[in-house]
């Protein structure tokens, strides 16, 4: 879907959009997760 | 410090990083970028700001005054490993289970960073750089804590030729959303939620399903945790216009171990390809020796012990073996079946699999026999 509208919209507006789609669905990634697994940092130091 | 505020501290402190990298004036990027890794280090591991802080200056003095001076990086190189090994000798069993601070943070990934930086110096393979460059690659938030082990010369050029590209940014953003989703999605929900209190279950049973329970137990969130790590430094690289190799390529579909070895943590297995294997190689003339050596070295690395020696040798061995048995055996005079191709590739699959996957059961096992000879010899 990203190269079809790539080829029919311009660039910077598609890749600009779907930018702004994934910051929205990190920010609710990191929202709702409770139990981020950081402590993996601690295996190898 | 608990975990979930070293996660969102590594977010936060690269997202500034990225914000510095497109906003700020072009001559103030790289120390900017560099200050928010320092920012971040200080924040969640002092004792690895100072120690990163003092041999990353220690190394560009060496580089760019002292290059010509005999002895001086390999002492140096001597140093930061003989550091590195020191606290990896001093951690205690409590340490290694996860109750506290094994080691400094990022400690086993800057060190071998480190020596990089230094071997390609002494090599006169480095580019011409200043020391804001340095401290940019060597302070770059987003791998600090878990890799990849990036290079020096392929980061400093991305350095002075990275402009603003749109793919790359949405293409950057893309990698971190399933970098976090693997992470919480498929780490903490489906392993540590779900499936790890069964998988406890399984494994406290004897015979063949508590085998296969426990090296699961073992692989699984190590895999799943440490290629979510490298999506979300790959991701963060992106954003900043860097493109940093990958470290996991489907590592459960190697065909040999030779295979698996390109697939599973590549930057730390072509960093023991270009800083041991090589070296050695070149003084011994012997794959076998040098090829054991570097997964030596490769075991050593994880952990100070018996153990890991043993599953260094376990896996420098069978690559040597495997070399052996291709280079001896016969070439096909007629191509063979399709289907029997297929078939043989499964099998090699599943063979490659099952030797990784036993290979802490298997060295355990040996050490523990070690261990009984040693103690009866005495």
């Amino acid at each position: 879907m990203y190269r079809w509208l790539r080829q029919r919209f311009p660039k910077r507006v598609v890749d600009s959009t779907f930018a702004v789609w994934y910051a929205v669905l990190i920010v609710l990634a990191i929202y709702f997760s409770d139990r981020p697994a950081g402590s993996f940092f601690y295996l190898h130091g | 410090m608990g975990d979930p505020e070293l996660l969102g501290y590594l977010l936060g402190a690269s997202a500034l990083a990225v914000l510095a990298t497109w906003i700020a004036p072009r001559g103030a990027r790289n120390a900017l970028q560099a200050l928010c890794g320092i920012g971040f280090l200080a924040a969640v591991s002092p004792v690895s700001l100072a120690w990163l802080g003092g041999y990353s200056l220690m190394s560009f003095v060496i580089t760019t005054r002292f290059a010509k001076v005999r002895g001086l990086t390999a002492t140096a190189i001597t140093l930061i490993a003989a550091s590195y090994l020191g606290w990896l000798l001093n951690r205690t069993p409590a340490d290694i289970a996860g109750s506290g601070m094994a080691l400094p943070l990022g400690m086993a990934f800057y060190s071998l960073r480190l020596i990089h930086y230094l071997a390609e110096s002494a090599k006169a393979a480095l580019p011409p750089h200043r020391l804001d460059e340095l401290l940019a690659y060597q302070f770059f938030c987003a791998t600090l804590p878990v890799g990849p082990i990036h290079r020096f010369g392929e980061f400093a050029r991305d350095l002075r030729r990275r402009r603003w590209d749109s793919a790359e940014f949405s293409s950057g953003l893309e990698r971190i959303l399933y970098g976090l989703l693997k992470l919480i999605v498929v780490g903490n929900y489906a392993i540590q939620q779900k499936l790890a209190p069964w998988l406890t279950g399984v494994a406290a049973q004897d015979g063949i399903g508590g085998l296969y329970a426990s090296a699961l137990l073992l692989w699984l969130p190590l895999f799943v945790y440490f290629s979510a790590y490298s999506d979300l430094a790959l991701g963060f690289g992106k954003l900043m216009g860097f493109k940093l190799r990958e470290n996991f390529n489907h590592p459960y579909l190697a065909t040999n171990i030779a295979d698996f070895w390109q697939r599973w943590h590549i930057s730390l297995a072509s960093w023991c390809r270009d800083y041991v294997y090589t070296p050695v190689l070149a003084l011994t003339r012997s794959t076998v020796i040098s090829v054991t050596a570097a997964m030596l070295i490769l075991g050593l690395w994880h952990e100070l012990s018996m153990h890991y020696v043993l599953w260094g040798l376990y896996h420098g061995l069978g690559i040597a073996a495997y070399r052996r048995i291709v280079a001896t055996r016969p070439r096909r005079a007629q191509p063979r079946l399709r289907l029997w191709d297929r078939a043989l590739r499964v099998g090699s699959i599943l063979l490659t699999l099952h030797f990784v996957l036993f290979s802490f059961a298997v060295t355990a096992a040996v050490e523990l026999w070690l261990r009984g000879a040693l103690t009866q010899l005495h």
